[in-house]
C-alpha cells in the first residue's frame, strides 16, 4: 500500500466526517474572501466624496457581521475537527493493538515500550497531516476565487500568482528524502526513550537494589540530548521549508505591488482595490505555503506510515487501516461467551515432527513427536535450556513452528488460532498479571456463571487462603506485574485464570517454580481429581514426573528419551541425573537421621 | 488561586535559569521581529501616497524593495527564533524529564506499586512534552505580544488619540479576560492527560504481557478494556479541547467589534477632513496587525491551559515524598555483615500484618535458610530488610547499625538481593549486567559469568558482551535469565546477600552445578536464602520456619533435621514419602 492508497482509505474511514470538516473548514478559511471584498467596498465608497456617515458605515457593519459568524463557524468546525482527531487516534490504534494481539507470541520490533512511541508519536503524525488536508478545501477555495476576483480587477495578476505556487511544490517535492531521513531519526530517539522509561519502571526494584539510580539518569540524559539534537534537526528543517515557501511568496507580494502601483498611477487601479489586494495576498501566501508543506509533509508521513505497518504481521500491514467498529460514541458491546462445538472435544493430540531454530541461532527444537489422549498427564522435562519451554511454545504457535504438523483429533490445525479456549488453555513460565484487582485478572471480563466458575478455579489453584488473608480478598488491587503479591501467589493467580477459561487441554509450563512441595502437591492432587482433565506440563519436580503417564526428556532441542517413570529412571541417563538432583534432600535427611 | 499560581510558575523558572542566556538572544530577536513588523505598514503607507500622488516608478521600486528585503529578514529570524526556542524547550524539558525520573525512582515501593510503566511514559515524557511549549515559547511570545502590542498602539496615539484610545481599552479587556479565564480548561485538561495515561499504561502492559492474552483467549477481553479507555480518551479530550479553545475565540470577537469601533471613528474623523485616505488605511493596517499579538496570546492561553494541566501532574509527581526518609550514617563494618531483627512488625495495610514479631540475628559469615508456605511472609522480611517499605515497630540492624539510620546508598553497596523477578533491558548485555555503569570492566563481568556458568552462552552470542539483548530478553529461557539476576549482585560484591528463590526455574542438575559457584562467590558474605526447594538449603548453617507472619521455628540446620518434631524435619519428611509414591 502507498502512501497516497493509505490516506485515501483514512478518508474513506469516516466520510461523513470528513465531510462534515471539509465544508465546515471551507466556510471558515473562504469567510475572508468577504472580508476583503467588505474592505474594498468601504473604501471604494470613502474614496467616492460621499458626506453621509451611515452610507461609509455599512460595510464595516458588514464586515464586523463577517467577523462574528467566522467565530461560530470555527467553534462548530473545531468541535468536529476534534471528534474526526480521536476518530483517526481510534482507527489506528485499534488496528494496531489488534495487529499485535493477532499475532501469536512477542513479534515487536524492539519493546512494548517503544511501541508506544509508534501508538503516540506516529499516530500524532498522521492526524498532522489530516489536518492540513482539513484546511485544505477552504484554502484552495479561497486561493480559486481570490485570484479571479483578483483577475478581474486585473488578469496579470494572475499569472504571478500561479508561479509561487509551482516553484514552491517543486521545491518541497526535492526536499522528500531529507524531510524523511530527519523525521525517521526523530522517531526512534523517541521510541527510545518510551522504551526506556518503561523499562525502568518495570525493573524499579532491581534498580533501587543496584543502586543503579546514577547510571539510569545518566543514560535517560543521554536518550534525552540525542533526541533533542533529532528532533532540532527535524524541525529546523521543517521550518527551513516552510520559510523557503514564505520567501518565493514574499518576493511574488514585492512583483504585484509594483505592478499595482502601475496600475494606480495610470488610474485603473483604486485604493479600495488595493485593500482587497493586501488583504488576499497575505491569505493566499498562507495557502500556497500550505500546499507546499503538504507535498512535505505527505513525503514526511511515509516515516510514520512504515513505523506502524511494522506492528503487522508480515502480509497484514494493509490492515492499518481496515475499517472497523471503533466505539466511541458508544460502550463496545459485552463479551460474547465462547461457542463450544462439541465435534472439536479433545480425544487425542498428536504432535508429529515439530520444529523451531530461534533465529541466527542454533537454539531451538527438532523432530518433535507425541501422541496425548483425553484425560491424559504429559510432563516435559529436561535440563536448562534444553528446549521444553520452546516446545510448548512452538506448540501452542507463540513461536512459528518451522516444520511437523500438530494433529487435533486427527485433523491438522493452526496452533495459533486453534490452541486457544474453549480447547486449550496455557500459563506461562514466568506469568504476568495485569495492574487490576485479583478478580478481573483472573476472571478476565467473563460474564457468565462467574461466581461459581471462580470459586472452583481458585479452590484447584489453591488460593482460598491467600485471598482470604489478603486485605481486600478478590478485589485487591494487584499492582503492575502483580508486584503486589508474592511470585506464588501470582503463579496459582495465573493459574487460575487458565484453569477459569474450563479448556479441554491445560498447559503448565513450569507450574511449580515459585511454589513450595506442599502447596504444589495440592494443586496436583486437585486437579487429578476433577474428572476428565488432559494436561501438558513443563517440569523438573518430582511432584509432577510421579504423576505423569507419560514423560518425555528433552535434551539440546531433541527428544532424548520417553516413557513412564520407572521405565525412564531404567533406562535414560538424563532422567536419572535429573531425578537425582531433585533427590538430594531426601539424601541429606537420610544421613542426618543415620 | 493566583499564589497557587506563581508557586507553580517559580518551580517551573528553576528549569529555565541554564537557558539564560539562549532566552535573552531570543527575546533580542523577538524584538528586531517586532520593529520590523512594526515598519511594514509604514512602507505600504508611503507606497500608497506615492502611488496615489504620482510619484516616480524609481522610488516605488525601491519601495517594494525595501519591503522585499524586510519580508526576507523576517522570515529568516522567524526560522532562527523558532530554532532557538525549540532548543530552549527541549534543553529545559529534558533536565525536567531527567529530574522526574530520578525522583520517581527513589520513591518507595508503595508508589511503584501502583503505577503502570506505560502510565509512567506519559508522565515523564508526555506531560513535559505538554509543557514544552511554555518553556520555549510562552515567556517570550507573551512578552513579544506585549512588546508588539505597545508598539502598534504607541504609533496610533502618533495617529489619532480617540481611535488609540478605543484601542487601548479594548487592548486590556482582552488581556484582563484572558487573565480572567486563563484556568478554564486546565482541570478538564489533566482530566485527559490522566486518561490518556491509563489508555497508554493498558496497551503498554497488555502488550508487554501478550502471550498471557493470546494463549488464553483473553484479545476480545482486552480490546473491549480499550475501547473503552479510548472513548473516555474521546469524551475528555474533546471537552478539554472545546474549553480550551474559548479564550481564543473570545478575543477575535472582541477584536472585531474593536476594528469596527475604531474604523467607524476613522470616518467620522475623515469625513470632516481631519485625516487623510492614506491615514484611513494606516489606521486601518493597524487594527488588522493587533489582530495577531492577540490571537498569538490567545493561543498562547490555549497551550498555558494545556501546559498547566502538564505542569500540575509534574508537580504532584515531584511533591510525590518517599517515605523511606534517608538515615545519617554512611559507615558499616568492612567484611561480612551481621544481621538483626528484634521485635519487628511489618504490614502492607495497616490492619494486615505481614510480620508479627520477628526476632532473630545471623552471625556475619553465617547463611540462614529461610522457609515457609508462599504468602507466608519471607518476601515481606527480604522487602523489610532492604528498606523497601518501613517497618511498623522493631528494628532490623545491619553490621550492627540500626538501618533507619543508614544512608540509603551506604545500604545498597553492601547489601545486594536476587529475586525471582527478573527484568531485563533492551540493551546490550553488558548493560544489563552492569546496570549501566560504567565503571565495572569487563575481565571483572566475563570472570564472574564464568563462575556462574553463563560465559558460555555469553561466549555464543555473535557480539559477546555488546550483543543486543531484544525485547526484554525474550529470547532467554527463564532459566537463564535467572543466572543474569545471579551474575547482576555478584558483580556489586555484596557482604550481605539474599537469594529470593535463586533457582526456581533451573532443572536440579543446572542447580546443582550453580551451587556449587554460589556458594563460592558467598563465601565472604553472609547470606539469606529463601526458598521452597529444600536441595537449595543444603549448606545452609541456619533454618527459619516461617508461617502466617511468625517465626515458628528458628535453629541450627542439623540439630533441626534430627528432630523429628521439628516443621524442618517434616518438610524433609514429605520430601522422602513423595519420591516413594
Amino acid at each position: 500500500m502507498t502512501i497516497t492508497g493509505f490516506i485515501g482509505r483514512l478518508f474513506r474511514f469516516r466520510p461523513s466526517l470528513f465531510l462534515v470538516n471539509g465544508l465546515l473548514w471551507c466556510i471558515f478559511h473562504s469567510l475572508p474572501l468577504l472580508i476583503g471584498l467588505g474592505m474594498q467596498w468601504f473604501f471604494d465608497r470613502a474614496t467616492a466624496n460621499s458626506t453621509d456617515y451611515l452610507w461609509l458605515a455599512v460595510p464595516l457593519i458588514f464586515i464586523a457581521a463577517v467577523r462574528v459568524i467566522r467565530v461560530g463557524t470555527f467553534f462548530a468546525a473545531f468541535y468536529q475537527w476534534i471528534t474526526y482527531i480521536y476518530h483517526i487516534q481510534a482507527i489506528l490504534r485499534t488496528n494496531m493493538l489488534a495487529g499485535i494481539m493477532r499475532w501469536p507470541g512477542r513479534n515487536l520490533p524492539a519493546s512494548p515500550g517503544e511501541a508506544m512511541s509508534r501508538f503516540r508519536d506516529d499516530v500524532d503524525e498522521v492526524v498532522e497531516y489530516v489536518e492540513s488536508w482539513v484546511d485544505f478545501w477552504g484554502k484552495v477555495v479561497f486561493t480559486l476565487v481570490s485570484v479571479v476576483i483578483m483577475a478581474s480587477i486585473n488578469w496579470k495578476i494572475m499569472l504571478v500568482a500561479v508561479l509561487p505556487f509551482v516553484v514552491v511544490t517543486l521545491l518541497n517535492n526535492l526536499s522528500g528524502n531529507r524531510a524523511r531521513r530527519y523525521g525517521q531519526k526523530n522517531r526512534e530517539a523517541t521510541g527510545r526513550i518510551t522504551s526506556f522509561i518503561a523499562e525502568t519502571f518495570g525493573a524499579v526494584q532491581a534498580l533501587k537494589l543496584g543502586q543503579a539510580e546514577d547510571h539510569v539518569h545518566e543514560r535517560f540524559t543521554k536518550l534525552n540530548e540525542e533526541r533533542r539534537q533529532a528532533a532540532l534537526k527535524d524541525n529546523l528543517f521543517k521550518q527551513w521549508m516552510k520559510s523557503l515557501n514564505q520567501h518565493v511568496l514574499s518576493i511574488c507580494t514585492g512583483l504585484i505591488l509594483l505592478m499595482c502601483a502601475a496600475e494606480m498611477q495610470a488610474g485603473h487601479f483604486t485604493v479600495g482595490d488595493f485593500a482587497l489586494f493586501t488583504a488576499y495576498l497575505a491569505n493566499i501566501g498562507y495557502s500556497i505555503s500550505l500546499f507546499g508543506y503538504m507535498v512535505f509533509q505527505h513525503k514526511r508521513l511515509k516515516v510514520s506510515f512504515d513505523r506502524m505497518r511494522t506492528l503487522f504481521r508480515p502480509g497484514e500491514e494493509d490492515r492499518i487501516i481496515e475499517a472497523r467498529e471503533t466505539y466511541l460514541n458508544e460502550d463496545p458491546p459485552e463479551l460474547t461467551a465462547i461457542n463450544r462445538d462439541p465435534k472439536e472435544k479433545l480425544s487425542e493430540l498428536e504432535v508429529s515432527n515439530l520444529s523451531y531454530q530461534y533465529p541466527n541461532s542454533e537454539n531451538g527444537i527438532s523432530d518433535i513427536n507425541f501422541r496425548l489422549e483425553r484425560g491424559k498427564f504429559l510432563v516435559i522435562t529436561g535440563r536448562i535450556g534444553s528446549g521444553k519451554s520452546t516446545l510448548v511454545r512452538t506448540l501452542l504457535g507463540l513461536l512459528p513452528k518451522q516444520e511437523g504438523a500438530i494433529r487435533w483429533n486427527g485433523e491438522v490445525v493452526d496452533p495459533a488460532t486453534f490452541l486457544m479456549p474453549p480447547r486449550a488453555a496455557y500459563t506461562p513460565q514466568v506469568p504476568r498479571l495485569f495492574s487490576d484487582t485479583l478478580r478481573e485478572n483472573i476472571v478476565q471480563g467473563k460474564k457468565d456463571r462467574a461466581e461459581e466458575v471462580l470459586e472452583r478455579a481458585i479452590r484447584l489453584a489453591v488460593m482460598e487462603k491467600d485471598i482470604e488473608d489478603l486485605e481486600q480478598g478478590l478485589e485487591t488491587f494487584v499492582g503492575p506485574r502483580g508486584v503486589m503479591l508474592s511470585g506464588g501467589q501470582i503463579q496459582r493467580a495465573a493459574t487460575a485464570r487458565m484453569l477459569i477459561t474450563g479448556a479441554d487441554l491445560f498447559i503448565f509450563d513450569d507450574l511449580s517454580s515459585a511454589l513450595d512441595v506442599e502447596t504444589e502437591q495440592q494443586i496436583w492432587d486437585g486437579i487429578f481429581k476433577e474428572r476428565d482433565v488432559t494436561c501438558i506440563a513443563v517440569s523438573h519436580r518430582r511432584a509432577a514426573l510421579a504423576k505423569a503417564d507419560h514423560i518425555i526428556v528433552m535434551k539440546d532441542g531433541r527428544i532424548e528419551a520417553e516413557g513412564s517413570l520407572s521405565e525412564l529412571l531404567a533406562t535414560s541417563e538424563e532422567m536419572q541425573l535429573l531425578w537425582q538432583g531433585e533427590q538430594s534432600p531426601v539424601k541429606v535427611y537420610a544421613n542426618c537421621t543415620d | 488561586m493566583p499564589k497557587n499560581e506563581k508557586v507553580s510558575m517559580s518551580w517551573l523558572l528553576r528549569y529555565l535559569s541554564p537557558v539564560k542566556g539562549r532566552l535573552m538572544i531570543l527575546l533580542i530577536m523577538l524584538f528586531v521581529s517586532t520593529g520590523i513588523q512594526l515598519l511594514n505598514p509604514q512602507i505600504v503607507k508611503r507606497f500608497i501616497d506615492t502611488a496615489a500622488g504620482g510619484g516616480v516608478l524609481a522610488s516605488l521600486i525601491q519601495l517594494a524593495g525595501l519591503f522585499l528585503i524586510v519580508a526576507v529578514v523576517n522570515q529568516l529570524i522567524t526560522v532562527a527564533v523558532s530554532y532557538l526556542g525549540n532548543d530552549i524547550s527541549w534543553r529545559a524539558t529534558n533536565r525536567l524529564r531527567g529530574d522526574l525520573l530520578k525522583h520517581c525512582l527513589r520513591l518507595d515501593m508503595r508508589f511503584h506499586n501502583l503505577k503502570m510503566p506505560g502510565e509512567m511514559i506519559e508522565r515523564v515524557d508526555g506531560d513535559v512534552t505538554s509543557i514544552s511549549n511554555f518553556f520555549a515559547m510562552f515567556i517570550v511570545q507573551v512578552i513579544g505580544s506585549f512588546v508588539l502590542l505597545a508598539g502598534i498602539l504607541g504609533f496610533m496615539f502618533t495617529v489619532n488619540l480617540p481611535i488609540a484610545i478605543v484601542m487601548t481599552v479594548f487592548t486590556l479587556v482582552s488581556i484582563m479576560f484572558m487573565v480572567f479565564i486563563r484556568n478554564l480548561g486546565v482541570n478538564s485538561s489533566k482530566k485527559e492527560r490522566e486518561a490518556s495515561a491509563s489508555l497508554f499504561g493498558l496497551i503498554e502492559e497488555r502488550i508487554a504481557g501478550i502471550e498471557d492474552v493470546q494463549a488464553n483467549g483473553n484479545v476480545p477481553y482486552v480490546m473491549n478494556r480499550f475501547h473503552r479507555m479510548m472513548r473516555a480518551v474521546f469524551l475528555k479530550g474533546r471537552k478539554a479541547w472545546m474549553l480550551r479553545v474559548v479564550p481564543w475565540n473570545t478575543t477575535v470577537i472582541l477584536f472585531a467589534l474593536a476594528v469596527t469601533a475604531a474604523l467607524l471613528l476613522g470616518v467620522r474623523y475623515y469625513l470632516r477632513g481631519e485625516i487623510s485616505l492614506g491615514t484611513l488605511f494606516l489606521i486601518y493596517q493597524y487594527t488588522q496587525m493587533l489582530n495577531d499579538p492577540i490571537e498569538r496570546l490567545g493561543d498562547q492561553v490555549q497551550e498555558f491551559q494545556k501546559a498547566k494541566s502538564g505542569m500540575l501532574r509534574s508537580r504532584e509527581l515531584l511533591s510525590n515524598r518517599s517515605e523511606i526518609v534517608d538515615g545519617e550514617q554512611d559507615h558499616l563494618p568492612a567484611g561480612a555483615l551481621d544481621l538483626e531483627f528484634k521485635g519487628v512488625n511489618f504490614s502492607y495495610n495497616e490492619d494486615k500484618p505481614v510480620l508479627k514479631d520477628i526476632n532473630f540475628t545471623v552471625k556475619p559469615g553465617e547463611r540462614l535458610g529461610i522457609i515457609g508456605r508462599t504468602g507466608s511472609g519471607k518476601s515481606s522480611l527480604s522487602r523489610a530488610l532492604l528498606r523497601l517499605y518501613n517497618i511498623d515497630s522493631g528494628v532490623i540492624r545491619v553490621g550492627g547499625t540500626d538501618i533507619t539510620k543508614l544512608k540509603l546508598p551506604a545500604l545498597y553497596r553492601r547489601v545486594g538481593m536476587v529475586t525471582q523477578d527478573v527484568q531485563l533491558f533492551d540493551g546490550s548485555l553488558r548493560d544489563n549486567l552492569t546496570l549501566f555503569d560504567s565503571c565495572v570492566s569487563d575481565e571483572f563481568v566475563l570472570e564472574t559469568t564464568e563462575r556462574l556458568g553463563l560465559r558460555q552462552w555469553i561466549d555464543a552470542q555473535p557480539e559477546g558482551l555488546d550483543t543486543h539483548l531484544s525485547t526484554g530478553g525474550a529470547s532467554l529461557s527463564a532459566g537463564e535469565a535467572q543466572l543474569f539476576a545471579l551474575t547482576r549482585v555478584f558483580l556489586t560484591q555484596p557482604s550481605l546477600v539474599i537469594l529470593d528463590e535463586p533457582s526456581s526455574r533451573l532443572d536440579a542438575a543446572t542447580e546443582t552445578m550453580l551451587q556449587v559457584a554460589v556458594d563460592q562467590l558467598m563465601s565472604r558474605c553472609t547470606g539469606i536464602i529463601i526458598a521452597h526447594r529444600l536441595a537449595t538449603l543444603e549448606q545452609v548453617d541456619k533454618i527459619m520456619v516461617l508461617g502466617d507472619g511468625r517465626i515458628l521455628e528458628f535453629g541450627a540446620r542439623e540439630e533441626l533435621a534430627q528432630d523429628p518434631d521439628s516443621h524442618y524435619a517434616r518438610l524433609l519428611m514429605m520430601g522422602s514419602e513423595e519420591e516413594l509414591a
